[in-house]
């Protein structure tokens, strides 16, 4: 309902400022001279007199009996100098002519498309105004050459510190290039430092049908062909056709207003599968637990270093109670039906990150060859969800692992970072705005492969002077210690930014070259 | 919040200042017209339009300043200003507030990454792109096209819509007060 009253509330504001832009248009008419005078309005009366002078009466009444008009006003000559006010009779036989004027508004299509431009740049200038932390991405973002406007991966977006280093793999989809070398940029487009272990890709043999796919933990399978539900179900409605092919169209909600962890779920039916089944998962986050994160380091203002410094030295244990909140809105829980009517949990599927949609597969327990009731649960509007299907595994594959042939920064070899990315135990540091070409030779012709890209590595965020503003360590207290009750009072605040929060992420990521 | 509306305030006081400038108030001389003309002198006449008669009409033209009689029979088509919400003027709001909206945007993006001097020119190109799209609107919004044309059709938007008064040369308008020089209907 406020959803639908916001909008409401927009579209009022587009039509008022269209309005208000819309230009009056003023009309002539004219009267002969004996005619009686035009009644009173809001215009002025212009009295054109025989001799070229201009009466402009501000307040004018007709006396019949005298043949006169009488007024007040300004008088003007024939250059329409001002020669001064006037206020008397003027006799009928010395005007020429009477003009009135009527008022009315103009509506070109200019009018409304120049109001709408507006109050749509007005409102996305000052949402990024109050709150920049809505405007930027984060972690190293990856794009292939043919497209370099919407990223096919992100590096380990949970490595906030150092001691929280991680490998991430992510399936890199459709991605099938002619040839033998395959090209990654990456790029640093937030005010972060990236420090980048190792970039690898991933190459297994594409199957005839289906494809490879991997788990979480990093195994991987080829797969037949992904079987789509034959019922989705969730509390918004039907989401079948949203959920059924990988074409980026998502299935999504927005978050509860009152309570960021407030629970959703999806119910599944896939039909009976031979041999094991997995659950293919292709997903990223919604920018809910951006925000969080975010919003909490905000909360720490001044002593946000202090906090990371305590994660470096003792790990996710020294700050247990974001950490919980972080993997409550990160993790999606996932159901299937036991022969009992029973739900039995079976694992998760986490994938860190709102910019690049990973591909993950859950292997499932025997069903016993019947259908496959599958239940996925989440924080709400914390998750979009591209293609839910079930595959048959196949065998284990073994990727070969490609490192980096060569490394360009700006159209020329970058021999230092190659050996970076190549030596383990040094890191390829980037800042804001720095990208690299990262170049790999593949075995065989790329359309015979599929890519994965493994990457490693940590990440600082910069403290940014606005957020010391938003520093609460009230707030921060109740993160630490009671993140269920921090959720529910950061719950207001992300649903005002919530409706353009997406929208603008992708329009303002900055740092490009 | 507060930043949203002083941007809104900004962006609806800008086409109220444009088209205030255009229109002072009160109206006291003749509308701005452009007269088409055929026949021995084809070609466009332009400037206020000072009186409209059976057999001519008369401009105040500005470059040079001049006040030009035409006949009426070699005028095919008048064009008369409406509105005061111009194209030119629908280009430099559009412009505006993408200037405006990129200075913003780039402070917002200054405080949280760098690199961002693309910020401004995206920005003024969408401002250009939206005020291009209002302004051919507007070309077509902001003036009365007239054809036929004749006195009584036009004479309304004239400075003296009675016709030249008696008594008083329409040549001593182009000029400072003193000076006279005959109006002559063209050829």
């Amino acid at each position: 309902m406020a959803a639908r009253s916001r909008r409401w509330h927009a579209a009022a504001m587009v039509v008022v400022l269209g309005l208000a832009a819309c230009p009056s248009v003023r009309v002539p008419e004219l009267y002969a001279p004996g005619s009686p005078a035009p009644a009173r309005t809001s215009e002025p009366l212009k009295v054109h007199l025989r001799s070229g002078h201009l009466l402009v009466l501000d307040t004018w009444s007709d006396l019949p009996g005298d043949s006169v008009l009488q007024g007040k006003g300004t008088r003007y000559d024939a250059r329409r100098q001002v020669i001064g006010p006037f206020a008397g009779r003027i006799a009928r036989d010395s005007i020429a002519l009477l003009e009135a004027t009527t008022v009315s508004t103009a509506h070109p299509v200019g009018s409304i498309l120049l109001g709408t431009y507006t109050v749509l740049a007005g409102a996305v200038t000052a949402i990024c105004l109050s709150d920049p932390k809505s405007c930027f991405g984060s972690c190293p973002t990856f794009y292939v050459d043919a497209d370099q406007d919407r990223p096919v991966a992100e590096g380990f977006s949970a490595s906030v510190a150092r001691a929280l280093e991680a490998t991430d793999v992510d399936y890199l989809g459709d991605i099938h290039p002619a040839g033998k070398t395959f090209a990654l940029t990456m790029r640093n487009e937030a005010l972060e430092t990236h420090a980048v272990r190792s970039v690898r890709l991933l190459v297994a043999p594409r199957p005839a049908l289906g494809s490879v796919v991997g788990t979480g933990d990093g195994r991987f399978y080829d797969a037949g062909v992904p079987l789509a539900p034959l019922r989705c179900t969730s509390s918004a409605g039907d989401c079948r056709d949203a959920v059924a092919r990988r074409d980026g169209r998502e299935w999504w909600t927005r978050a509860d207003s009152s309570d960021l962890g407030a629970e959703d779920s999806l119910d599944l039916l896939f039909p009976a599968t031979p041999g094991p089944a997995a659950l293919l998962v292709t997903a990223r986050q919604s920018l809910l637990s951006t925000y969080v994160f975010y919003q909490s380091l905000a909360y720490a203002g001044s002593r946000a270093g202090d906090l990371l410094a305590a994660v470096e030295t003792a790990g996710t244990s020294a700050l247990p109670g974001p950490w919980q909140m972080m993997r409550r809105l990160a993790r999606v829980e996932v159901f299937i039906r036991g022969a009992d009517g029973a739900w039995v949990p079976v694992g998760a599927y986490e994938e860190p990150g709102p910019i690049a949609a990973d591909e993950q597969v859950l292997p499932l327990p025997d069903s016993g060859g019947g259908p496959v009731q599958v239940r996925l649960r989440f924080a709400r509007g914390a998750w979009r969800f591209d293609r839910l299907a079930l595959v048959s595994l196949g065998a284990a594959v073994k990727p070969a692992a490609l490192e980096p042939a060569r490394v360009e920064r700006d159209g020329r070899p970058d021999t230092l970072a190659l050996a970076r990315l190549l030596d383990p135990a040094r890191y390829l540091v980037t800042y804001p705005g720095e990208w690299y070409r990262i170049v790999f030779s593949l075995p065989h012709d790329g359309r015979e492969l599929e890519f994965f890209l493994e990457t490693t590595g940590y990440y600082y965020e910069w403290m940014r002077t606005e957020w010391l503003r938003e520093e609460s360590p009230a707030m921060l207290t109740l993160v630490a210690t009671a993140p269920a009750v921090a959720l529910r009072l950061m719950a207001p605040g992300y649903a005002r930014l919530e409706p353009g929060f997406e929208r603008l992420f992708w329009a303002s990521r900055f740092g490009r070259r | 919040m507060r930043a949203m509306l002083v941007v809104l305030c900004a962006a609806i006081a800008l086409p109220a200042e444009l088209e205030s400038q255009a229109q002072p108030a009160p109206e006291v001389l003749g509308r701005n017209v452009t007269l088409q003309l055929t026949g021995g002198a084809p070609g466009a006449l332009g400037g206020e339009l000072l009186a409209a008669g059976a057999d001519s009409a008369w401009v105040l033209a500005l470059h040079p300043r001049r006040v030009v009689a035409v006949p009426m029979s070699a005028v095919s088509v008048a064009t008369v200003r409406r509105h005061g919400l111009t194209a030119g003027k629908g280009l430099l709001w559009g412009v505006a507030v993408g200037v405006l909206s990129g200075a913003g945007l780039t402070a917002a993006c200054s405080q949280v990454s760098s690199g961002c001097g693309g910020v401004m020119v995206g920005s003024v190109l969408s401002g250009l792109l939206w005020g291009g799209l209002s302004a051919i609107s507007f070309a077509y919004s902001e003036r009365w096209r007239i054809e036929p044309v004749a006195a009584d059709s036009i004479a309304r938007f004239a400075r003296f819509p009675q016709g030249p008064p008696v008594g008083l040369r329409l040549d001593d308008l182009a000029r400072p007060e003193g000076d006279s020089m005959p109006a002559r209907p063209r050829p």
